[in-house]
This record gives structure tokens, sequence and C-alpha cells, in this order.
């Protein structure tokens, strides 16, 4: 996992929980990285994890719901990172639309050690859009809370739903994305 | 959440800050490191672009020299011809040497007998006299000088003309053959055209009757000997365009503040799909062994160099026209010393 997430997470956490709460989990999880974390490093996944169960506990928060909450926190910060020169959708759809096949692919062009999920669109019409999302880290949650804060940054009205979740045993999530009326 | 101890959270704000500086030092360090891997990487780079240039360069030469090659078979029997009759007039002025020498033998003894009969005052001896004049009259009959003497002129104005021609065809095949100067300097473009032609000769006069339209043209700043290289490869290919006998058609003209050659010919054309083509490295329409696939490639970059352009036009069956726009003050400034300082620098690996 890239070194950007941690310091997002830290950021996240320090601001609105305290810095004490982000030193308490950090001495908790004994890391290897001693959480002194450089956004262009590589960190192990299993560091992430054990950094989120632990604030689960502390702040009694699900992990789900703060995974989820993390990516509505992370959404603005990596949209003001992109380049307008590489994509600059002008909606929620259109952004949908290039999220594989133009985001995520000049991420990975950028960044080599960049792993991102696969999502794909399964579906598609002016209201409703159903996205496959794939990725071994299962971080189906992080998407939701990012596509929950791209449609405030787009002011769209959305509802997302997730009828199926690899957490169920299935082999990709399917997330609903429905413009409401 | 709890409300924070503000102690604890002065305590952890000092750890996180330590951490921070910790996190700076990796990400100066890792900076540190790219910025060596970067320089490194960079100079390897410079080195390439050198080495591309020098081969960029040497595939020029061989280009040219690929063409000479083409043309050798050719430009041997051209020098060969002037050399056989060179040799034949030798050996015919061997032999009339010989009889100069017999005429000059007799002569010199015919002034001996005479001077000796005078010094034996035996100068009335008529008879002696009509002995010596006799036998240097056989020799005068037997040598004939009346057609000697003015063969001797014709068999040497032939033989100077032979080996005037032997040297033009050296010369011109060496002005082409050297290694580029880098200068561009004022040239007659259409000396440079007589000179391709020359070079070309043996193998244009048996595929195409070649027209010259040489307008009045002023000098033109190039670079003669790649020049020479263009015509040559222009020439030759509509030479090979030609399958049984055709007419070549070399003319040059001014238009504006340019000079266009244009040669055409009547020969088999290219085909509309291959016409974008042409002008791309190692593209040829003739067969394995017969072309590099480089001649119009090198020749398009070299009218680029001069700031002109190549246009061509053709129909199949018809013919091929090629227009090579040159202007008349060369290249712009700015690109002359590009393209010396480029010259130079190989000139000196040389």
């Amino acid at each position: 996992m890239k070194g950007v997430i941690f310091t997002h997470l830290q950021e996240m956490v320090e601001t609105q929980m305290g810095f004490s709460v982000w030193d308490d989990v950090i001495e908790a999880c004994e890391l290897g990285s001693e959480g002194i974390f450089v956004s262009t490093f590589l960190y192990p996944d299993e560091e992430l994890f054990a950094i989120v169960g632990a604030l689960s506990e502390k702040a009694a928060i699900p992990a789900e719901d703060l995974v989820e909450a993390f990516g509505f926190y992370l959404f603005p910060k990596l949209h003001e990172s992109i380049p307008v020169s590489v994509f600059a959708p002008g909606s929620m759809w259109e952004m949908l639309d290039g999220l594989d096949s133009i985001i995520h692919m000049e991420v990975r062009k950028l960044d080599k050690h960049a792993e991102t999920p696969r999502i794909t669109v399964k579906s598609s019409t002016d209201n409703e859009k159903v996205l496959e999302y794939r990725s071994d880290k299962k971080l189906c949650r992080l998407a939701i809370g990012m596509l929950k804060s791209a449609a405030e940054v787009f002011h769209e009205k959305l509802s997302i739903s997730m009828p199926v979740c690899m957490h169920d045993g299935h082999d990709c999530c399917e997330l609903v994305v429905t413009r409401d009326a | 959440m709890p409300e924070l101890d503000p102690v604890r959270e002065s305590a952890a704000i000092k750890k996180a800050l330590d951490r921070e500086r910790k996190a700076r030092k990796l990400a100066e360090n890792l900076l540190e490191d790219r910025a060596a891997e970067l320089y490194l990487a960079n100079q390897e780079l410079d080195a390439t672009i050198a080495r591309l240039k020098k081969s960029n360069l040497q595939l020029l030469q061989s280009e040219k020299m690929a063409s000479v090659g083409q043309l050798a078979a050719g430009v041997a029997h051209e020098i060969n011809n002037p050399v056989g009759f060179i040799s034949s007039n030798l050996g015919t002025l061997r032999e009339y040497i010989a009889d100069l020498s017999e005429v000059i033998e007799a002569q010199q003894k015919c002034i001996g007998g005479v001077s000796q009969l005078a010094e034996k005052a035996l100068a009335n001896d008529s008879a002696n006299y009509a002995e010596l004049l006799e036998e240097l009259n056989e020799v005068l009959k037997k040598v004939d000088l009346e057609f000697l003497l003015p063969d001797v002129r014709d068999l040497l104005d032939e033989s100077i003309d032979g080996v005037k021609r032997i040297r033009k065809i050296v010369a011109d095949l060496s002005d082409f053959s050297r290694v580029n100067s880098p200068d561009y300097k004022l040239a007659n473009i259409n000396t440079l055209l007589e000179k391709t032609i020359s070079v070309a000769w043996n193998e244009l006069k048996y595929k195409a009757e070649v027209v010259r339209n040489f307008g009045q043209i002023p000098e033109v700043k190039c670079n003669s000997g790649k020049l020479i290289q263009v015509f040559l490869n222009l020439v030759i290919n509509a030479s090979h365009a030609i399958e049984t006998r055709g007419l070549m058609t070399i003319s040059s003209k001014q238009q504006n503040d340019t000079v266009i050659v244009s040669i055409s010919d009547t020969g088999i054309g290219i085909a509309e799909n291959k016409l974008a083509s042409i002008f791309d490295p190692f593209f040829t329409t003739k067969k394995a062994g017969n072309g590099t696939g480089l001649g119009l490639y090198i020749a398009n970059s070299v009218i680029k160099s001069h700031q002109g352009k190549i246009e061509v036009e053709s129909t199949l069956g018809v013919g091929t026209k090629f227009n090579v726009i040159l202007p008349i003050a060369g290249p712009k400034m700015e690109d002359d010393g590009e393209n010396d300082k480029d010259n130079k620098k190989t000139e000196s690996e040389q």
C-alpha cells in the first residue's frame, strides 16, 4: 500500500480525533514502519488493517464504517492531486466512465507501484450505473466512501448500494449508483 | 469521542513531530538517491544521443557509398572506354616513334656523309651526294611522314581528351564519395546537376533519353556534397523506374526566393497507397539487395536540413516527378549553426 494512503489516514485521525489517538494506535500496533510514513514509499497492507483495527477498537466504531469515513475524507485529496491535463471530468457520470480506463491507468503510468482496484462499469443508464469492484484488499467500503464524497464534489444527489459483496464470498462487489430524482 | 487530555495531546504532538522529521529524512534520502540516479541516467542519455548522431552520419555515408557501389560497374565502363583508346593510341605512337627514330638516324647519317664529303673536298662528287640522298629518301618514303606527323597530333589530342574525361569522372566520383563537408556555400545547382548526370551517365544512357531544361538560376547557399547525393538518388531511382527505355527530364528554375529542381521520368510510377511511405526509413519497392530503403529517407532529411522540401507526383504507368525546393538563401542561421556543430564534431571524430 502506498504511503500516501497512510499519511492521509494519519492526517484525518490527527485532525478529527486528536494526536493522542493516532499516537496510541501507532504504539498499540507495533508497526514495522514505527508509524513513520512517507507518501511515496510502499508499506505492507497489514499495517493499514492493523491501524484500522486498533482505531476501531479505541474509538468504538465498526471497522467498515471507519474505512468508509476514510474513503469520504480521501476522495477530495486524491481528486486534487490528479493533474487537469490527465483527466478533468465535468460530472460524476463522466468520472465513473473514465475511472478505470483513464484515472487508474494514468495512476499506474505515473507510479508503477500503485495497486489500484479494478472498477468497471457493468451497466449504465442515464440514472443508474452498476460498477464492479475487484481488489485483493477488499476495500469496497473505501470505494463507497469515495463515491459518496465524489457526489458532493460534483454536486450530485446519489444513492449508493452494494447488493453483492466480496466479503460474502462473491468474486467481486457490485456498487449500484443511482441518481436521486 | 471522549474529551482529549491536553497534556497527553501535547506529548502526542511532540511524538508526531518526531515521526514527521524521521519521515522527512527518509524522503530526503530518497530524493538524493533519485537525483543521483537521474544524473547518471541523464549522462547515459547524453552518450546515447551522441552515439546516435554519429551513427546517423555514418548511415548517411554508408548509403552514399552504397549508391557508389551501384554505380561502380557503370563508372568502370566509362573509365575503361577512354583507357582502351588511350592504350591503343600509345601503342601506335610507340610504332611511330620507332619510325621517326629511323628517319632521324637516316638524316643524321646523311648529314654526317655530306660533312665528310665536304671535308674531303669532294663536294662536286654528285654521285656520292645522290647515293646519300637516295638512302634518306628511301627511309622517308617508307615512313610516310606526311601521314605520320598529323596522326601523331590527332592521337595525342584524342588521348589528352580521354585523360580529361577520366579525370572528370574520377573527380566527380571522388567529390561525391568524400565525407560531406559541413559547410553551406554558394553553389550553382545546374553544375551540381551536370556532375550528377556525369557520375550516373552509364546507368542512364541505356535507359533514358536525358533532357536538360536548366533555367537561369542564382547560386544557392547549400551543402553541395549532400545535394549531389540527393540528386543522384533521385536520378538513379528514376532510371530504375524505367523498365526498358524512356525519357528523363531534369529541370531547374527560380520561383520567388527558391530554386526548384524537378526530376521526372516516364517509368512505372508509384501506387497512391505507397506515396505516403516513400520517405520512411527502410521502405523500398525494389527487390532485396537492390536498395537499402534509406535513399529517399536520407534525401528528405538532407533537404529538410536545408529548410527546403521534396514533393512527389506520380501516376501508375505514366511516371513520377520529384520537385526539390531549396531556399536560395540557405537554411536560417540557428539551423546552420546546429548542423555545423554536429558535422564538425563528427569530422574530428573521424
